[in-house]
């Protein structure tokens, strides 16, 4: 997507910053058997989110990571859908 | 030495429609033919599966641990992968097993315990197309909300 370059300041200006509501998986087991917590984590085509649409700290959203690879391995979850 | 694994394994349900006990059993067994000890076993759950694995659309899930040595892990894992009942598998290294999971074993044995038969899978196609038809429909409807637009733009 393109944009004019305009005078009319930062970029502030013009992009909206997106605020999602963040999953609650705060103090959850990350486990791949957790599938409905697992769910909430990714989009409506399977991708997982963001942290700052998890809201999880990093070491929680590898946690995370490695959870989603492995329910997907199992079938409990879609590599694209 | 011997450490904790939990294996959960991917049921052929054809499998399980023989016989819940037996296909626990078989599962279970290949555990200990592999030098391990099986210190739990239990149906985790029966599930449509996310995506077809083997032209299955329907799988049964055993949840299991067991203490193996290394050696033993490698000669089941190549026993899996032949094994054809078992449609995947997943081995864990695991610190010790969660106590409801030695409960809920124990339920299972349990005389009174009923394991509930598969449902059969692979029939209801046409149902199925119909909900993706809907669910299709459904996406065309609502327009993406305004953040994840956004966001693909960033």
């Amino acid at each position: 997507m393109g944009y004019e370059r305009s005078d009319r300041g930062d970029r502030g200006d013009r992009f909206e910053v997106p605020t999602y509501e963040k999953v609650k998986a705060k103090d959850e087991d990350l486990d791949y058997k957790n599938v409905e917590l697992l769910r909430k984590c990714v989009g409506g085509q399977g991708q997982m989110f963001s942290r700052r649409r998890t809201g999880l700290s990093a070491q929680r959203q590898r946690l995370l990571k490695k959870a989603l690879k492995r329910a997907r391995h199992m079938g409990l979850l879609p590599f694209v859908a | 030495m011997s450490r904790i694994y939990e294996i959960m394994y991917l049921l052929d349900n054809d499998a399980v429609r023989a016989g819940w006990k037996e296909a626990k059993a078989a599962a279970t067994a290949l555990i200990e033919k592999h030098g391990g000890k099986v210190l739990s076993a239990r149906r985790w759950d029966e599930r449509k599966l996310a995506y077809p694995i083997r032209q299955r659309r329907r799988g049964t899930y055993l949840l299991a641990y067991g203490e193996l040595a290394a050696s033993g892990v490698a000669t089941l894992r190549r026993e899996l992968d032949l094994t054809e009942s078992v449609l995947r598998y997943l081995i864990l290294l695991v610190e010790a097993v969660p106590p409801q999971e030695l409960e809920l074993t124990r339920a299972e044995s349990a005389a009174g315990f009923v394991v509930p038969p598969p449902p059969s899978e692979d029939l209801p196609e046409a149902e199925e197309y119909a909900e993706e038809v809907e669910e299709r429909a459904v996406l065309d409807e609502v327009p993406a909300p305004a953040g994840e637009l956004a966001e693909e733009e960033v």
